[in-house]
């Protein structure tokens, strides 16, 4: 989908220029506007100090910026520690389900037994379940084994991963046969072919599958939320969520732009520079 | 028999069992995951849901289809429904309807397009909590940027939060927000798989942009629409991210994820209620999605 | 054989359904017994934990007094932030009744004590109380009693209040204005000398918080009330629409408005001229207004003027969860906690009611005159109607009743008369079998 000189210049012909401008260039960039401005508004308000956010006239820019807000929100919520947590929750469990994901796709695929192609609508049945609903009795048997407010009370019942199987599973089938008998003929073990022949050839879609999981992961709100209760423990949407509790005045809308900043912002980069992988891994489902 | 072919045998057993080893050793973990945390939780709310039961008492009664009753049939329950229902519909029409117009502007083959198209897509990845808080502020009555924004063409902005229609409406934009460029993405691959000189053909017969679109690009169309409402309808009635952070009690914003959360761990902790919830969201939601299969698997054969 | 092991595997997994942090069955939801804990030979733990939301911004006052205790007892305290309000200390509180770990003191309000106690997760308190020698013929009977059900007492009063009425003294200067309204009538006599003389903002601001507790006071005010113990007629009777009558009418006439959220807010940035709200928001609204702060008893109404004032705020309960030896800790740090100089330094710092008679506030009350308002309305204070404070989920839905009354165009009979009807079922459903 590159951009080359020719089309450029058919969309500027005489002919195509108000079709251009109005169905094209016009809403694009509204719908840009639309899109962008909220996110830029957001950390432009959260270098504003109290008096400009209360103000009653409107100002783009922040006449005197300040960092005050994130210090605010460092106060209010131990932010290092929650930050941290985030960082540990989201890439131990991300790598504990890849894991799992390419362990449970190679067996479905790679070792014959009956019943794996039942075994495996059953995994695909476990998609169709909405958290929420499993919600209050993960609660009460995580609560009853002691993980409540634990790191890997957070973990823990997110790690079965349906998702992530499926879609490896379905990379796999795609591998030629051949290149698994020749392994098999040279005497290689299951491992070592997972590890050594299927995982480097299917770099790619591993990356993708790694990458929609951080992101989900990153995001979790629902579940973190019920299962933590001491800050320290907390998660950094939930941790958020505490300080939208807590600063409940007008002016202290700055300190929640800070914290939305600072949730937002790593998936943001990662987005930008990774797009290609993340985008095709969310809407890998629509090609089915 | 002979040695040779009962040797074969024992072989192939020998196999077998190594291979049901095997997989144990690789699948099983995962496997009992997700039968602990995603099957067992099924069975355990249908029990749940029979008992009138406050969240972390030591004892509660049986009342058996009480609390599904109650939910079909008390007011508040069908608010719930009221609000699952608009919310659902309103954000799955509204994101497929502007993500569709956006895949049409974007299929031009117009230069910085694939930014525009990245630009687009990236709200569905950020945090919904992230996003809430940012709405919240813009929306704010009395120094959100949108009543700024109104009182200069002299209106007093409408008090979002307090009232329940309009608490509703303002979280319904703020998911269309949020999801639109998914669907216009995905629009975007199906609109591009339609081979182009079915159009140009269309063209030269004499159609119009309009006739083209209704006649050709639509029907095309129809397998990633049937897709796009399915997962919408799917995401919206899982949708709690943005209805906690910016109407935190719930007031004219109760869809039935929102309820069950606010049923057992909000201050009415009646647990059992929220099971009966969680059985009917299961039950809802597993019903449309294999409708879908059934539908997609019959519309494979026929195309 | 095949049928067999299909029943076997049912079993199986009703069983382990069953096993899984699940509650016992009982017939009628009965009252969870509260075994007789036996104290003798118990000595306090070293180390417990207090869970607290902080009320009235007291969070460095806490952890002062904690430190305090831990040096005179050597037992350490962990301060909990377990709700940024009441509610959702009480939420958390009951979720955690499912695992193992609970907070050992937690504070509870006046609606979240009852429900507590009926599901068994707080202790009475006379034994282990005495067993630590601890004073409770000190504290102020009203507030002390406001725990009290079944001849024991569930809870000591910790941050306790009244609402009082606060107005902007500057503003009521200009309308020549000195004092707070004695009635509510006098109040929209008030709204009407603000407005001519030219004061531009709203008179008074009704909040979205609390609204069962502040409304009360404009209830009883009209005769009516929120329930006669557990009878709910109470709720749909004249006197209560009268009562919200008039204060939808003081919103639809433009004297009053209703905001999002705590109405001090409002008040403290000069948004609105006055606010019903608690004592214990004094300090904070004193430290952020930046006008002269006035308050005043609760306005009466045509059929009451006298007792008209709702008690509110919290107190602290010890968790039955905890083991005997940290509930003797805890009893021993909620004493501390409330003696004499405490009460008064948690008072001094918040505006809190100081909750035991005989507490040193002379000092304060000279420089700041306001902290005394709250004391001296006492006299003036009834009993909160059982559907609030007794029913799990009134105070919810009366609030919300409410707040549709304010805001909406229901129609006030109706929304009483569903009220009412809602009230009934939660009595009915939760209370009634687990009291007898």
């Amino acid at each position: 989908m590159s951009e080359t000189g020719a089309d450029w210049r058919q969309a500027f012909t005489r002919r195509n220029i108000m079709a251009t401008l109005f169905a094209g260039y016009l809403p694009m960039i509204a719908a840009l506007l639309v899109i962008a401005l909220p996110l830029v508004w957001m950390v432009i308000a959260s270098f504003k100090p109290v008096s400009e956010i209360l103000t009653t006239d409107l100002n783009f820019w922040p006449k005197d910026p300040t960092t005050a807000n994130y210090a605010a929100v460092a106060n209010r919520v131990p932010l290092g520690r929650v930050f941290l947590n985030s960082v540990a929750v989201t890439f131990i469990g991300a790598a504990i389900k890849v894991f799992l994901a390419l362990t449970t796709a190679y067996a479905l695929v790679f070792i014959k037994i009956p019943f794996r192609n039942v075994i495996f609508l059953g995994i695909l049945v476990a998609l169709m379940v909405p958290p929420e609903a499993a919600m209050l009795p993960n609660f009460l048997s995580i609560s009853a084994i002691g993980g409540r407010d634990t790191m890997w009370g957070i973990i823990l019942p997110g790690l079965g991963t349906a998702f992530g199987t499926f879609m490896l599973r379905q990379q796999f089938k795609t591998l030629p046969t051949e290149l698994m008998e020749a392994a098999e003929l040279d005497g290689a073990g299951h491992w070592k072919r997972l590890w050594h022949i299927v995982v480097p050839v299917s770099t790619p879609t591993i990356a993708t599958v790694a990458l929609v999981i951080i992101v989900n992961e990153w995001n979790n709100f629902l579940w973190p939320l019920v299962i933590i209760d001491s800050p320290e423990k907390m998660t950094l949407p939930v941790g958020l969520n505490l300080l939208r509790s807590i600063e409940t005045e007008t002016g202290s809308y700055g300190v929640l732009m800070a914290g939305a900043v600072i949730v937002i912002l790593p998936v943001l980069i990662v987005f930008a520079v990774l797009q290609r992988y993340i985008v095709a891994g969310l809407t890998q489902g629509a090609v089915k | 028999m002979t040695t040779a072919s009962a040797e074969l045998q024992q072989a192939r057993r020998i196999k077998r069992s190594r291979n049901y080893f095997l997989f144990i050793l690789f699948a099983g973990p995962n496997i009992a995951l997700i039968l602990a945390y995603v099957y067992y939780p099924l069975l355990a709310n249908v029990y749940f849901s029979t008992l009138n039961w406050r969240l972390g008492a030591r004892t509660a009664s049986f009342v058996g289809l009480d609390n599904y009753r109650e939910f079909f049939t008390s007011g508040s329950g069908r608010e719930v429904w009221h609000v699952t229902v608009v919310f659902t519909v309103a954000t799955v029409v509204g994101s497929m309807v502007f993500g569709l117009l956006m895949a049409l502007v974007l299929n031009r083959k117009l230069p910085g397009r694939t930014a525009a198209r990245t630009a687009l897509f990236s709200p569905y990845v950020l945090s919904g909590v992230g996003i809430g808080l940012v709405w919240t502020f813009i929306f704010d009555p009395s120094t959100g940027i949108l009543a700024h924004v109104l009182g200069w063409f002299g209106a007093r902005s409408p008090e979002w939060f307090l009232d329940k229609n309009l608490a509703l409406v303002m979280v319904i934009l703020v998911y269309i927000w949020k999801n639109l460029g998914y669907c216009a993405v995905i629009y975007l691959a199906g609109l591009q798989s339609i081979p182009q000189d079915l159009m140009e053909a269309a063209a030269i017969d004499g159609a119009g942009p309009l006739r083209r679109f209704f006649s050709i690009t639509l029907p095309l169309l129809s397998p990633t629409v049937f897709f796009l409402s399915i997962a919408m309808v799917l995401s919206s009635m899982q949708a709690f991210d943005i209805l906690r952070i910016m109407t935190p009690n719930g007031y004219g914003t109760n869809s039935i994820v929102f309820e069950i959360y606010l049923q057992s761990f909000g201050s009415y902790q009646r647990a059992g209620y929220a099971a009966a919830l969680s059985v009917v969201l299961f039950l809802v939601l597993f019903a449309i999605t294999a409708l879908q299969m059934r539908f997609v698997e019959r519309r494979v054969h026929y195309s | 054989m095949r049928r067999l092991r299909l029943v076997l595997a049912v079993v199986m997994v009703s069983a382990t359904v069953m096993a899984c942090g699940g509650p016992t069955i009982t017939g009628s939801g009965a009252l969870a017994s509260g075994v007789e804990v036996d104290y003798t030979g118990v000595q306090p733990a070293t180390e417990i934990s207090f869970w607290s939301n902080h009320p009235g911004g007291s969070i460095d006052t806490e952890k002062a007094i904690i430190a305090d205790f831990t040096r005179q007892t050597g037992i350490r305290v962990t301060l909990v932030t377990a709700g940024a309000n009441y509610d959702e200390v009480a939420q958390k509180f009951q979720a955690a009744q499912t695992s193992r770990s609970v907070g050992d003191v937690v504070v509870v309000s006046d609606v979240n004590w009852f429900p507590a106690f009926l599901n068994g997760s707080i202790v009475p308190l006379e034994p282990v109380l005495a067993n630590r020698g601890v004073d409770t013929n000190g504290y102020s009977t009203v507030l002390y009693n406001d725990y009290l059900y079944g001849g024991k007492h569930y809870a000591v009063p910790y941050a306790r209040s009244t609402p009082i009425f606060y107005y902007n003294r500057d503003n009521y200067r200009r309308a020549g204005l000195n004092r707070a309204p004695a009635t509510w009538e006098e109040a929209r006599e008030f709204a009407r000398r603000l407005k001519a003389s030219g004061v531009g903002v709203p008179s008074f601001g009704f909040g979205d918080q609390y609204l069962a507790w502040m409304m009360s006071n404009i209830v009883w005010s009209f005769g009516g009330a929120w329930s006669d113990k557990w009878n709910m007629d109470a709720a749909a009777s004249p006197g209560t629409r009268d009562g919200l009558n008039f204060a939808r009418s003081l919103v639809r006439d433009g004297w009053a408005t209703v905001t999002s959220g705590d109405p001090t807010r409002p008040f403290a940035a000069g948004a609105v001229s006055a606010v019903i709200a608690s004592t214990g928001s004094l300090r904070g609204i004193l430290d952020s207004a930046k006008f002269d702060v006035g308050v005043g008893f609760l306005p009466g109404g045509p059929a009451n003027q006298d007792k008209v004032v709702p008690t509110g705020g919290a107190g602290l309960a010890i968790s039955s969860k905890s083991s005997p030896d940290k509930q003797l800790a805890a009893a021993m740090f909620i004493g501390f906690l409330t003696n004499l100089e405490n009460t008064a330094k948690f008072s001094t710092a918040t505006g809190y009611l100081p909750v035991r008679s005989g507490a040193e506030m002379s000092a304060v009350y000279a420089t700041t005159p306001q902290f005394r308002t709250a004391v001296d309305q006492l006299t003036r204070v009834r009993n909160q109607d059982y559907a609030r404070v007794f029913l799990p989920g009134g105070d919810r839905v009366i609030s919300a009743t409410a707040q549709s009354i304010l805001t909406t165009q229901v129609g006030v009979s109706d929304a009483l008369d569903s009220l009412r009807d809602k009230l009934e079922k939660f009595y009915r459903r939760d209370v009634e079998s687990r009291l007898n």
